[in-house]
């Protein structure tokens, strides 16, 4: 049995290792079209903050992706697949048969159309390649303009602050990280980066690039008018799936690739996980693009476990996240940025150092934010996976009772 | 193997488990000792109430690992040997991921130190210090082959009824 599997990132680490588990006779081969492989994605930011090292941010060494005895070609992207003769091909023309492929092959970022914006001093941050960029580049107490207001705008945006860059952060939406906090939660975030100097400019995007004769970046004209002096800008406009290997082959997207309960998509024999992959959300009751480090690992394993003939249902995704800010720690799940109407909001706590909300719909907790205190987040979240929820059970939550002898316990 | 189960309806919430735990993680392992250091031991059990019950909880080192699959850094990970699941503080950049998706809250923050702590289940002890710790035997350190289903049910049982006496 050959195991084709397209992504060394989250998703394919760890199908690769479920793999070798359940086949120890089976070949594995890995093709990542990074040349550094085994990283995590989500501490590139940490390792421009100067938090950790370069090292640090490999979470396999050499030797253990050795002793695996997973073949690994990297810095080689697929790009072509036939599906009749089952095999893929790469960059470099070479074609790699398989029985079972599996597709990780991430996301990318998105470079909105904007004149001017190709060319130096613009940059992506998604890869560690990236951010070795970055750090080439960045001076201390010059410009950098960011483009986003998600989850990298904001942890780039501290990471360039810490670093002594004078920092500004221009978002298309009202407030930061509108795509799972409210405009409450993220104010308090908002606040803190404002604190440490950054700057924000949102309700705007770029319009144009602007350059001198040599081709250096000088500054970036926002959607109102307002020039701003930029010596670096960084895009975080958000990431789309990377779906390169299909071509014209006709497999399910929506958002993502579309994937069965096992982790299959439209074509048969071939499984995607990850960040390319779209699955079952249990708050949504729907498939959901979910692009997060724990339903990459936990897809992996599950589409690896079926690729080996188990039978096993993915258990299901849904949006939640952490943060830790400038100190500020923040723990969101579920839906709790949305004022829809048959959701009902509870606010347990609300000052400036704490924030609970919590939402409910029907009898299920549909998503709740803890701002400043997150322990026992987990339980929580947990709850947003269950069915239902008790009534007891609600009346706890609604008294800060988050605990899981306080929620499980007797007569629930 | 051996599992750390809870007998709640033995447990009197008299948090002797949680001292125990923090004298043998300090420097001194003496109660005594470890009331002098510079860095205050922490606890990794959490003698948690219910409605009328009380319940010493720490890590269950489950099977299926949410904390593992959820850490980005690398810090969680599975023992080999002992099949425990440990952190590796060095590792740790103090995310919160794990603390995200534990279903237990079993996870605690040190928000000076920016990482987590949780029960190691005191790998390098013969006796977890919480299980020689309890005064009622609440709480156990049963080989898990020995403990068969009939067991298991027995202690989600008492969990669940502690109250009624049934």
């Amino acid at each position: 049995m050959h195991y084709v599997i397209i992504g060394a990132s989250a998703a394919g680490i760890s199908a690769a290792e479920t793999l070798v588990r359940l086949d120890p006779d089976a070949v594995i081969t890995v093709v990542s079209r990074e040349k550094d492989i085994a990283y995590s994605r989500c501490l590139v930011t940490y390792y421009i903050s100067g938090q950790i090292s370069r090292d640090a941010v490999f979470i396999r060494s050499d030797e253990q992706l050795r002793a695996s005895g997973v073949r690994f070609i990297a810095g080689t992207e697929a790009v072509g697949l036939d599906t009749e003769k089952r095999h893929i091909t790469l960059t470099d023309a070479s074609a790699i048969s398989y029985d079972r492929l599996l597709v990780a092959s991430g996301a990318s970022p998105v470079l909105p159309d904007i004149k001017g914006i190709k060319g130096l001093g613009v940059y992506t941050l998604r890869t560690i390649a990236d951010a070795d960029s970055i750090i080439a580049e960045m001076t201390e107490s010059k410009a950098v303009t960011i483009l986003g207001d998600g989850l990298v705008a904001v942890t780039a945006a501290m990471a360039l602050n810490k670093r002594g860059m004078c920092v500004s952060l221009v978002g298309i939406a009202p407030h930061i990280l509108a795509g799972f906090l409210d405009s409450r939660a993220a104010g308090i975030i908002q606040n803190r980066m404002t604190e440490a100097g950054i700057r924000f400019y949102l309700g705007k995007s770029f319009s144009e690039v602007n350059r001198d004769a040599g081709g250096r970046l000088n500054s970036v004209t926002l959607s109102d008018g307002t020039s701003l002096e930029a010596d670096m800008a960084v895009i975080a406009a958000g990431v789309k799936p990377e779906l390169k290997v299909f071509g014209e082959t006709a497999v399910a997207v929506e958002k993502g690739l579309l994937v069965d309960e096992f982790m299959e998509t439209s074509v048969p024999g071939i499984y995607a996980a990850g960040d390319v992959a779209q699955a079952y959300d249990v708050v949504r009751n729907a498939p959901v693009w979910n692009p997060l480090w724990p339903h990459a690992v936990e897809q992996g394993r599950c589409a690896a476990l079926n690729m080996a003939g188990r039978k096993v249902r993915y258990s299901g995704s849904t949006n939640m996240n952490s943060l830790n800010i400038g100190g500020i720690s923040l723990v969101c799940a579920g839906i709790a940025n949305s004022e829809l109407p048959d959701y009902e909001s509870f606010y347990l706590s609300d000052n400036n150092s704490t924030y609970k909300k919590l939402v409910f719909r029907n009898r299920k907790l549909a998503g709740f934010i803890l701002l400043g205190k997150t322990e026992k987040s987990g339980v929580l979240t947990s709850l947003v996976k269950h069915e239902t929820i008790s009534p007891t059970q609600k009346d706890k939550l609604l008294g800060g009772h988050f605990s899981y002898t306080a929620l499980t316990g007797p007569d629930h | 193997m051996k599992q750390v189960m809870i007998d709640v309806s033995r447990c009197l919430g008299c948090k002797s488990c949680e001292l125990a735990c923090a004298v043998v993680h300090s420097e001194s392992k003496s109660l005594i000792g470890s009331v002098f250091e510079k860095k205050k031991p922490k606890k990794r059990v959490c003698v948690e109430t219910g409605d009328k019950i009380t319940f010493p909880l720490q890590c269950r080192h489950c099977e299926d690992a949410r904390c593992i699959d959820a850490c980005m850094s690398g810090a969680m990970f599975r023992d080999a040997e002992t099949q425990t699941v440990q952190v590796n503080p060095d590792r740790c950049v103090g995310c919160w991921m794990c603390v995200m998706v534990c279903p237990f809250g079993a996870i605690s923050q040190q928000r000076e130190e920016n990482t987590v702590i949780k029960c190691d289940r005191c790998v390098n002890e013969d006796v977890p210090a919480c299980v020689q710790a309890c005064p009622t035997k609440a709480i156990k350190f049963i080989e898990i082959d020995a403990f068969s289903r009939d067991k298991r049910n027995q202690y989600l049982i008492n969990f669940r009824f502690a109250e009624e006496g049934k």
